[in-house]
């Protein structure tokens, strides 16, 4: 009994060590992975980053033991011409929410460890300024042409 | 004399009408490139199956044509799984009999993916891409004058990242989709955010009112 009790203590202990402390003011929902066509080694993440406290949060990085390295991008369509900025963070503004979605702010998954198709899940880790973080999973789903379907949006002024 | 004054106004509204009639101008379609659209020349690429493709291929067809990279993660697959939506719902419009995806010469519309990015998109990457989205897509590819004996006709620009590292190096690339008609005159052009009503009710459009013109 002894034995268990100062096991589980130890793990805890340990635990705490090795993660940064959870970012209990940002809320992390739809996380997801874009299915990539076979033997495409690049795929894009979303999700909604919500901060529930009345202090801007400031995203620094992204990791996940699923792939080799993470970004966070933007894409843009200028005079026609589609390209992906990478951003060194990102601001959460007080009370408010961020979406990385389609066409938008993205996440960029490089090189995963092994395929990843349509129901799969992978963690990932977001880490802000403060040296706390959040994780979430996020299931790998097929692109829906639907959700990105703007022709909906355009007459709601 | 009010009856002549009546019959001169009205021959002379006959006679303007007449004229805006023969000089018609350009009907308000979004993204119709008319009167006298660029006619496309001969060009020299490799398709998906490592075989020539040129204007030959291209003749008798309406084309849409997109030009990005496999590599791209989130403008291009989100503009492929549009036009795969697109592609078939313009299929099935044309052919109700048909099952979806019939052979191409059935369905006279072909979806052409251009990769911009010869280093990593080699043939075989380029198969397993375009047929993710739809068996019947084409994808373009070969070196680069290949592929710019293409896009220098289209008049689209790209960019690789000259700072690339690795494999992992971005491609700056148009975002619209460019349609060329069946005697290979570049029609049209749609342009992003792509949706499938929009791309469809575009195409619709501009197909009728070139096949109304020749
Ligand atoms: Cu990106």
């Amino acid at each position: 009994m002894h034995k268990i009790k100062r096991l589980l203590i130890t793990s805890l202990l340990f635990s705490g060590i090795t993660c940064a402390a959870e970012n209990k003011n940002i809320r992390i929902t739809d996380a997801w992975i874009s299915e990539a066509p076979p033997t495409i080694s690049t795929l894009a993440a979303y999700a909604t980053l919500q901060n529930k406290s009345g202090k801007a949060v400031m995203l620094r990085s992204i990791a996940s033991p699923e792939f080799a390295h993470v970004e966070l991008h933007l894409s843009k369509i200028v005079a026609d011409l589609a390209r992906m900025e990478k951003q060194d963070s990102l601001l959460i503004p007080a009370n408010d929410s961020v979406a990385l979605s389609p066409g938008g702010y993205h996440l960029m998954l490089f090189n995963p460890k092994r395929p990843l198709t349509a129901g799969d899940t992978a963690t990932i880790i977001f880490t802000f300024a403060d040296d706390t973080s959040k994780t979430v999973t996020a299931t790998v789903k097929k692109r829906n042409t639907q959700a990105h379907d703007h022709s909906h949006h355009q007459h709601q002024h | 004399m009010i009856t002549l004054a009546l019959l001169a106004a009205g021959a002379g509204f006959y006679i303007s009408l007449k004229q805006a009639q023969q000089q018609a101008p350009t009907p308000d379609i979004e993204g119709l490139f008319w009167p006298s659209p660029k006619q496309i020349y001969a060009f020299n690429t490799i398709d998906q199956h490592g075989k020539t493709f040129g204007l030959e291929q291209i003749r008798g067809l309406w084309s849409l044509v997109f030009f990005g990279y496999t590599h791209c993660p989130d403008i291009c697959p989100i503009t492929m799984a549009v036009l795969a939506d697109s592609y078939q719902q313009l299929v099935s419009a044309e052919n109700p009999a048909e099952n979806l995806g019939g052979n191409r010469a059935e369905n006279n519309i072909q979806i052409i993916f251009v990769s911009v990015d010869p280093e990593r998109d080699t043939t075989a990457t380029l198969a397993r891409y375009v047929s993710y989205f739809n068996k019947n897509f084409i994808g373009l590819g070969g070196t680069v004058d290949m592929i710019e004996s293409l896009t220098k006709q289209i008049g689209i620009a790209y960019y690789i990242d000259k700072k690339k590292t690795a494999d992992n190096y971005l491609v700056d690339h148009s975002a619209s989709i460019f349609l060329l008609d069946p005697k290979a005159r570049l029609v049209g052009k749609l342009s992003a955010p792509h949706a499938t009503k929009n791309i469809i009710e575009q195409f619709t459009r501009i197909k009728k009112f070139v096949n109304a013109q020749d």
